[in-house]
């Protein structure tokens, strides 16, 4: 085999790999804390038809707070559950082109199937894992990490972004 | 004499010329951004500084007069009020029995300005980063929304907040109970840029505030680590928001006057955004790799292919000026190279390296042609490689 075919067959097996590896979907699952399930619009006759669900994982470090809005489906059937309750959840992990990193969903919240639509809005998570800032051996603020640490996506690898 | 030199030798020796042009031109330019970066310094800018002091004060203009009422009507409440309460305690001041400026006797601070008879208040303050506009890595100028929140025990005294490093376009007070405040401000900010590690920086955009009305004798400020943070779906378009850090500074103004002794607290508040790394390998890195690849292809062209193996070289060196001058275009001018400007270093040097290949068979007899293009030829890999590997991690 010459060395232009080795570099060849060396580029092609690496593309493969970077191909496979960026739009790869992975499944998770987890156990997450409700905070708050709060019904944003009902229909005529007072049934919920968007509800939305705020909740922390439970497992994970530092601080992720996460609300999800999902349709009547989901709203009938979520608001078994009151705030305080564990709850495991389903999650899926797929590539986004638009956002350019990974996004997670959660797909099933206890036995509640969540519909993902492409065009929610409300739906948001956020990351913040807060530390002290000092100066000179003195504390005079903090300082929140937004983006997942690498303790945060050893321990829950959906939060991920590359 | 350019005719008897023939078409290769007069290429490589424009070659050299271009080399030696862009050493120099990259030269003076950092020189240059070193020498007028920041202005005048030392004794040059004191001198300024004074000549501003001594300078007469603007007179108003003829229609002034006709301009202050609307422009009061402009001012909110709170800020008549902070104004107030700041002229009550230079009032409770005292003046000595030379004149002068007046002085506090009882409390911390001497300062007209202190406010001995309020006592601390502590005062947490709230964050949240709404979004930021328009951030040109050039100038570092920016655009943030952002709502504030003062929360404390006990009542605080009224405040006025002045933004330190911008100005704050608008104020929208939301909430104005004695033991709690809302501000919703927008404003225009700057934070100069650190481009050491570009394509690969990370930068910090900075919001200070100020409570001008009040020293740190009347109020303590603390970041709320719970309320310090950025808005669902906040971002920046091709950059990372990576983390935001809230800090108070006890800032303390060189003397103004006789017993400017009283500290303010300056809130500051810090976003760390990284621009996204897909993006700096594919504007920066991938080009300057092409550049120098296609003119090591170069080398594998013998002596009686002289003009292709130039004619991939040369090309290139044009290329990598272009490429170059585009990317510093995007860019101010710093007194310090950046990761980008080493790489393109890194490929000007293998540039050179490809170039002195083909020179060296004219600078030696012709029986030791094949000696050196066996020898340009697989050296050159390692070499080119080594140097690119040198200009990208160093």
């Amino acid at each position: 085999m010459t060395p232009a075919k080795i570099a060849s067959f060396i580029l092609l097996t690496i593309s493969i790999g970077a191909c496979k590896g960026r739009h790869g979907a992975k499944h998770y699952e987890a156990e997450v804390i409700l905070d708050r399930v709060t019904v944003v619009t009902k229909d005529d006759k007072g049934r919920p038809r968007a509800t939305d669900v705020e909740f922390t994982y439970a497992s994970c470090p530092g601080d992720e707070e996460e609300s999800i809005r999902s349709g009547p489906d989901f709203s009938s059937c979520v608001m078994r559950y009151v705030p305080g309750t564990r709850v495991k959840v389903k999650i899926d992990r797929a590539w986004d082109s638009e956002k350019d990193h990974y996004v997670w969903h959660v797909v099933q919240l206890g036995d509640c199937t969540r519909r993902i639509d492409p065009k929610d809005d409300a739906s948001f998570a956020v990351i913040r894992d807060c530390a002290p800032y000092e100066v000179s051996g003195v504390e005079v603020g903090v300082e929140c990490r937004l983006a997942p640490s690498k303790e945060l996506v050893a321990a829950c690898p959906w939060f991920a972004r590359h | 004499m350019l005719m008897r030199w023939g078409p290769v030798r007069v290429t490589t020796a424009v070659s050299f010329i271009v080399i030696v042009a862009i050493v120099l031109f990259a030269f003076s330019e950092k020189v240059f951004a070193r020498s007028s970066h920041g202005g005048p310094r030392g004794p040059a800018r004191l001198a300024i500084a004074a000549r501003k002091a001594q300078a007469p004060p603007a007179e108003p203009p003829a229609d002034a007069g006709a301009v202050a009422p609307a422009a009061q009507l402009a001012v909110e409440p709170a800020q008549h009020a902070a104004d107030d309460e700041t002229e009550a305690h230079v009032r409770s001041a005292k003046v000595g029995p030379d004149g002068g400026v007046p002085s506090h006797e009882k409390g911390e601070f001497r300062s007209p300005f202190a406010n001995p008879e309020h006592g601390k208040t502590k005062v947490k303050v709230g964050f949240l980063l709404e979004s930021i506009e328009g951030y040109d890595i050039k100038t570092g100028a920016f655009i943030a929304h952002f709502y504030l929140t003062l929360t404390s025990e006990r009542p605080m005294p009224n405040v006025t907040l002045q933004a330190t490093n911008g100005k704050l376009e608008s104020r929208e007070l939301l909430a104005n109970h004695p033991t709690f405040k809302m501000w919703k401000f927008a404003g225009a900010f700057t934070e100069p840029p650190d481009l050491r590690l570009y394509p690969f920086d990370t930068q910090e955009l900075t919001i200070e505030l100020e409570d001008d009305s009040n020293g740190a004798d009347a109020m303590e400020l603390v970041p709320d680590p719970e309320r310090t943070t950025v808005d669902a779906g906040f971002e920046i378009p091709g950059w990372d928001d990576i983390f935001i850090r809230a800090q108070i500074l006890k800032h303390y103004y060189p003397d103004r006057f006789e017993n400017d002794d009283l500290y303010y607290a300056r809130y500051k508040v810090t976003l760390g955004i990284k621009r996204y790394a897909t993006n700096a390998i594919f504007t920066v890195f991938v080009p300057a790799l092409v550049i120098v690849v296609i003119s090591l292809s170069g080398l594998w062209f013998p002596r009686d292919k002289i003009e292709i193996r130039t004619g991939s070289t040369t090309p290139m060196l044009a290329a990598a000026v272009f490429f170059h001058f585009a990317l510093t275009q995007s860019l101010p001018a710093t007194a310090y190279l950046t990761r980008a400007d080493k790489l393109m270093v890194a490929v000007y040097a293998c540039l050179f390296l490809h170039m002195l290949s083909s020179w060296l068979w004219f600078m030696f007899h012709e029986k030791h042609t094949d000696t050196i293009f066996r020898l340009a030829k697989y050296s050159s890999i390692p070499i080119t490689f080594g140097v690119m590997a040198l200009g990208i991690l160093v």
